[in-house]
């Protein structure tokens, strides 16, 4: 699991934006918002974590329950690879 | 070929042109005299991709005006400037900068203003001014690429306020806060696609946020949205009966 490379990513207070560079932006017009949980989570993708760590990370920064933070860290995934950001 | 230069957003830029229209464009910005601070030029290949791309480019020297305007935005961020989508007026020697998504009225609205408050409202820039991040502030200066109306004058001030039009009914103006309008704002911010470019514009867009005023403006057409508006962004209170004209 890997983002694709031209993806650049920046933090804007506790939001992080993403767009297209390079060549993915000729295929790749949006721009993507993410909320907090959700830019901590691509970071941790970018790193190269896996689901595990992303939700053991989650679980400790925020405090909450496993399986929450299992299903958020998986349905981000999910759409992170319908819109094509993922490749394996 | 052409070489010319233009003094643009504080910037003197060489500019290198197959088509005269290119000079004639730029007529209100040529300079003479300077060392550039870089050069643009494009190539046929481009021109051609650009009418391909863009119908309402129409013609090829109208195409090559568009592809130097965009070479020129590539550099920018260099700079500490980008272009951004919106219409830019002046009133008491600041810039307002009024934007939303193509078709929503931006002109509408600073048509407006002009009637309402006269000739202390004038306008920068009509559709795509440039906007430079200083140590105290944001500049906005103008450009001859003004949309379909044309709308410039060659001009820069301090940029007072922003602000996001949305139609409606009623007029209502509040400050907002950018994080509620990111993608908004984003959207209407030319991102190069060179990566190094596209980041130093991400960190300017982080410093704009926090360094200008942004408002949203719900409003209809009616002075009562000028009056929403002008109250909300300059603090100074709107009188329809006063003669604001100079």
């Amino acid at each position: 699991m890997k983002i694709k490379d031209g993806f650049i990513k920046h933090n804007i207070g506790d939001k992080g934006v993403v767009v297209a560079t390079g060549e993915l932006s000729i295929h790749f017009h949006g721009m993507i918002e993410l909320n907090q949980t959700g830019s901590d989570i691509w970071d941790e993708i970018a790193k190269g974590s896996d689901v595990p760590q992303i939700v053991e990370m989650l679980t400790q920064k925020y405090e909450i329950d496993p399986a929450f933070a299992e299903a958020d860290v998986l349905k981000l995934i999910g759409q992170m690879k319908d819109a094509e950001i993922l490749e394996d | 070929m052409a070489v010319f230069l233009i003094r643009l957003a504080g910037l003197t830029v060489e500019m290198h042109s197959t088509y005269p229209y290119a000079k004639e464009f730029c007529k209100d910005f040529l300079t003479e005299n300077a060392v550039p601070d870089f050069s643009v030029a494009v190539s046929e290949e481009e021109v051609a991709k650009e009418l391909a791309q863009s119908p309402e480019s129409a013609t090829s020297d109208y195409a090559e005006i568009i592809c130097l305007y965009r070479k020129i935005a590539d550099r920018l961020p260099e700079y500490n400037r980008f272009v951004f989508h919106g219409a830019a007026i002046s009133y008491n020697e600041n810039g307002y900068l009024f934007t939303a998504p193509s078709g929503t009225g931006k002109t509408t609205h600073i048509t407006l203003w002009r009637k309402a408050l006269g000739s202390q409202v004038g306008i920068i820039n009509g559709d795509k001014p440039i906007l430079e991040l200083c140590e105290d502030g944001v500049i906005v200066h103008s450009t001859p690429w003004a949309g379909k109306e044309g709308w410039y004058r060659n001009l820069s001030l301090p940029l007072k306020a922003v602000c996001i039009i949305e139609q409606a009914t009623t007029n209502k103006t509040e400050k907002i806060l950018p994080q509620s309008a990111l993608m908004c704002l984003l959207r209407q911010i030319y991102m190069p696609t060179d990566p190094q470019a596209a980041q130093g514009t991400l960190s300017l867009f982080e410093r704009f946020c926090v360094t200008a005023d942004f408002y949203r403006c719900r409003c209809n057409i009616s002075v009562d949205a000028v009056k929403s508006s002008f109250e909300a962004m300059t603090g100074e209170r709107f009188d329809e009966r006063k003669e604001y004209e100079d």
